[in-house]
């Protein structure tokens, strides 16, 4: 077989353009007309017939079996909410809620309920809302008495840092479960600077049980103050004051 | 293969086999996500682009900042993205459902600025960075923006939108350097990409080891 | 035997008894000549078309690379900005270039393979104009700051209608060629570009119409975008440029495509897991580890279509290598198929996890980007026009050593790109996997590549206006009146 460009060949093409010019045989193509690299180009590519070779077969099928046990390993079993390749890489929650610390969701709580009055400060507002920020009330080691004003509200004269406040406190015992006004307790025993322990969700139950018969009837500082620290929520975690080299704070004494 | 319904019939199965696999199925899982509502606060999250931050995407797009930044945040499987601090955690399908066209990008001969308006949360730094990059990034090889800035002499009060250079960038006296509406829209654009500040139950947040 | 349906003439023609190394007739060489010459105006002008916009392209390259070496270079000007003149470039060689190369060698393949003369060719004009017309409203636009940023879909929709619709024409008549095609055996090169004709549309409709039309939630734009990316490539200037070197190769040296096989298994894989690639674009991405998998997956998959094309081409070629010193079109063509066998088996390395980390976001991927769309595609798109085009302006190159500096810039141009591109990634790349180097020391490593990267650029430039320069002359019958086809070297 020759090549195109192949001189040998060239001749050959020349022979038959000439052939043409001069013999006139009356076929329809007047080759004359043909540009010369129309006339010596090679035929329409046309196609062989080996076969394909068992190697390459076998390589690729040991390929196909790769990918189908890599895709086994790492497509995150098909699951569109899975993100991630390793298997338990990130550990994903799934479509679960996201784990959000007491401390946070008490600080979103306290956001949404709590600032109007006692600010996000924490500083109250002077002569009508008492702090919270270094209160005696929220930091001392009485915290049964702090969960019993959240639970049911407080009424009438109290005296938070030297100063009487006249106030409603609401309750809120309708509107929070347990584990949101540990949240809130929590956040305001460790916000600013505080830094009492925070309170457990249990402590929580167990004041609503003790106090069960309060319900609707805001408290009074008197009664408040007559309510000793209960060792039973102590215990579940909420009395433990101020972590070492903090003063440790006093609740309130009655006078 | 000399028929050609047969061979349509292959050409079009394969490419459908493939446009169900990657058009119409991340459409379906990706396409309708819903934000998160708080319960507490009712915040959602992602939260929503001010109207001017969505004009900066465009301001974004005109001026092809996705051709050297991404806006992806790889988890620690994938990339030293974390351990850089350029997020808490990986970005997720759900960080972008407020765009309007996401910039994932592809390119990183700049940093990554899935949470840039939290890591640079001035604007002012933002200002100066696109006047002349240089100067609060020595050494970067990030364009200067000045047609995002016009420079005019003062008439009266000087505006409050100034921004303070430096010489030799700073504006001669009497004159001042301030954004145009398009160099405000941009800055606020980059100052709302907070993408993975938030929590998403899909994207836990990693820890690298160091 | 199919193979030999095409060379026997209905009766034995005088060629045949002349001259015994003749196997085909007269009347073929005769009808060749009259479909070169139904598609004379059109193909010419989507080639003089994709020259310009080469030109162009690369000038906005040029720019875009200096930028990248002095960043206050042409600063001051919004339309010339680095984030206006890349995408500029992209789209200019993508579109421009690219897409009106392979529209041109498309239609021509299609028509010799179909043995049929191009009818209605005004209609092509009409392609012709919208299709340019599109691509310049488009780069204007970007310029303009009206682009999207959407990466290989900047043009604004106003733009992407007009490019649409010049491209379905084309894919239309390519379509109907086949369908009144002579009777006999379909090559493989007509597989490949119906395909291409096929897919290019789809793809192109679904992305505008996903992101920007009736645009859908970002998240699922991602995906959508790097499927056409990823595809516009493996989908069309793949199959077409395939469909070259499965046409020339052959044609060239004169002897049948080693098997028919091979041929049947790399079509139909190449179609089966290039469609399910792109998705690799986003290792580590907001998305589900499955969607990346499954491309990760089709993009190692894709060794099976690259080494069975490389087997086929490699084994048709065995004993004719020498013709590469003379055949200018055999040159570029094998060059390209070379290029294809490397570029595509990087890639398929690229999309494993582990390498992607360090290549992914590096101009590692630029590197292996250009080696495809330029080694490869570009390469072969050379080589088919140095054949096409004495075909249709019936006059040969007017220069050999023209084409001879054409390739020599090209070729090392292109190979001194990859390389200084891929290096100066991985040393990006590596720097950046590493938290305890910043992220400035990142850039800063691959600054002194970029440098070379701009020389090799003004090589590929200098290349270019070269080729030009050369199809000018061609088109103006420059030159002495040649017998023979001009050569690189005197055959041996």
């Amino acid at each position: 077989m020759s090549l195109p460009n192949d001189p040998k060949s060239v001749v050959n093409h020349d022979l038959i353009e000439d052939c043409f010019r001069e013999s006139e045989l009356g076929t329809e193509v007047d080759v004359t007309k043909l540009h010369g690299a129309i006339l010596r180009e090679m035929g329409e590519p046309s196609d062989g017939h080996e076969p394909i070779g068992l190697w390459v077969v076998g390589s690729f099928a040991l390929l196909a079996l790769f990918c189908g046990v890599y895709l086994g390993l790492y497509a995150g079993g098909f699951d569109s909410t899975n993100y991630f390749f390793t298997p338990g890489a990130g550990k994903p929650g799934g479509a679960g809620p996201v784990q959000v610390s007491p401390f946070d969701r008490g600080k979103k709580l306290y956001t949404a309920n709590c600032v109007s009055c006692h600010q996000a400060t924490g500083l109250g507002q002077a002569g009508q809302f008492p702090p919270l920020d270094g209160s005696e009330w929220v930091i001392g080691d009485a915290p049964n008495r702090l969960i019993a004003i959240l639970l049911h509200g407080l009424n009438g004269n109290v005296t938070v840092k030297g100063e009487v406040y006249n106030g409603a406190m609401a309750a809120w015992e309708s509107t929070f479960k347990d584990e949101d006004i540990a949240a809130i307790l929590t956040y305001i025993r460790g916000a600013w600077s505080n830094k009492a322990s925070p309170v457990p969700k249990e402590a929580v139950a167990l004041m609503r049980e003790k106090t069960k018969a309060q319900k609707g009837t805001p408290y009074t500082a008197a009664q408040l103050l007559a309510m000793p620290p209960d060792s039973e929520i102590l215990k579940l975690g909420g009395g433990d004051a101020a972590p070492a080299g903090g003063d440790k704070a006093a609740a309130p004494k009655p006078k | 293969m000399n028929r050609m319904p047969l061979l349509l019939t292959g050409i079009f199965l394969t490419f459908f086999s493939a446009w169900l696999g990657l058009v119409a199925m991340p459409y379906i899982h990706l396409g309708r996500f819903k934000p998160q509502v708080d319960d507490v606060t009712r915040e959602e999250t992602p939260p929503p682009f001010s109207g001017e931050a969505l004009q900066g995407a465009t301001i974004y797009a005109a001026n092809g900042c996705i051709y050297c930044h991404s806006q992806q945040v790889r988890p620690l499987e994938a990339g030293a993205d974390l351990e850089r601090g350029w997020g808490a955690r990986r970005t997720v399908a759900r960080d972008y459902m407020r765009d309007k066209v996401a910039y994932f990008g592809t390119s990183r001969t700049g940093p990554d600025l899935s949470n840039i308006g939290a890591r640079q949360p001035s604007a002012e730094w933002h200002y100066q960075h696109l006047y002349q990059p240089q100067v609060v990034s020595k050494g970067s090889i990030m364009p200067a923006f000045k047609f995002l800035f016009e420079k005019r002499r003062i008439s009266g009060q000087p505006s409050a939108d100034a921004i303070k250079m430096q010489p030799p960038d700073e504006a001669e006296p009497g004159w001042e350097i301030v954004p145009t509406r398009e160099g405000k829209q941009l800055v606020a654009y980059l100052l709302s990409l907070k993408r993975s500040t938030y929590p998403l139950p899909e994207a836990p947040e990693e820890t690298p080891a160091k | 035997m199919a193979a030999l349906a095409e060379a026997q003439p209905a009766k034995p023609s005088l060629a045949d008894s002349i001259d015994p190394s003749t196997t085909e007739s007269l009347k073929y060489k005769a009808e060749r000549a009259a479909i070169d010459r139904s598609l004379r105006g059109p193909v010419l002008c989507f080639i003089g078309g994709a020259i310009f916009w080469l030109l162009l392209g690369s000038l906005f390259a040029l720019i875009a690379s200096i930028k990248m070496n002095v960043p206050g270079f042409l600063g001051d000007s919004a339309f010339l900005t680095f984030g206006r003149v890349r995408p500029a470039h992209l789209n200019a060689v993508g579109y421009g270039w690219g897409a009106q190369i392979a529209m041109a060698v498309g239609l021509w393949l299609m028509a010799r393979l179909c043995r049929i003369e191009v009818r209605h060719g005004g209609l092509l004009y009409m392609a012709f104009g919208l299709f340019n017309a599109g691509v310049m409203i488009g780069i204007l636009a970007i310029l303009g700051g009206q682009g999207t940023s959407v990466e290989w879909l900047e043009f604004p929709t106003y733009a992407a209608l007009v490019v649409f619709a010049g491209f379905a024409l084309v894919a239309i008549w390519a379509v109907i060629m086949f369908r009144f095609r002579q009777p006999g055996h379909v090559y493989v090169s007509q597989w490949y570009i119906l395909a291409a004709f096929f897919w290019f549309p789809w793809l192109y409709a679904t992305a505008n119409m996903v992101i920007f039309i009736l645009p859908v939630q970002a998240a699922v734009q991602g995906p959508v975008n790097w499927w056409y990316g990823h595809n516009a490539l493996g989908l069309f200037f793949t199959p077409i440029a395939l469909a070259t070197a499965y046409y020339m190769i052959p044609k060239v040296i004169g002897r049948p495509v080693h098997s028919y096989y091979l041929s049947i298994l790399g079509f139909w894989s190449l179609a089966f897991f290039y469609s399910w690639n792109g998705m690799h674009h986003l290792i580590g991405g907001p998305f589900p580890a499955w969607l990346i998998s499954a491309s990760v997956v089709a993009s190692i998959m894709m060794v099976v279509p690259v080494i069975t094309t490389g087997i086929n081409h490699h084994f048709t070629m065995v004993g004719h290598f020498n013709a590469l010193r003379w055949s200018p079109t055999l040159r570029f063509t094998v060059f390209g198929a070379m290029c294809y066998t490397l570029s595509s088996l990087q890639g398929s390395s690229m999309a494993i996890r582990s390498v992607n980390q360090v290549t992914h976001f590096t101009h590692y991927t630029i590197g292996h980007a250009h080696l495809g769309l330029y080694g490869f595609f570009t390469m072969i798109m050379f080589g088919a026009i140095y054949y096409i085009v004495p075909r249709l302006v019936e006059w040969e190159w007017p220069s050999a050593s023209l084409i001879r500096w054409h390739f020599w810039l090209s070729a090392i141009g292109v190979s001194a790109m990859f390389i200084v591109l891929s290096i100066g990634g991985l040393f990006q790349g590596f720097a950046l996997e590493d938290p305890k180097i910043s992220f400035l020391t990142s850039t800063n490593y691959a600054n002194a590549f970029l440098w070379m990267r701009s020389i090799s650029g003004i090589a590929l430039t200098a290349a270019h206006i070269i080729f030009a320069s050369s199809f000018a002359l061609i088109l103006l019958h420059a030159g002495v009146v040649r017998r023979r086809p001009t050569l690189l070297d005197r055959p041996a």
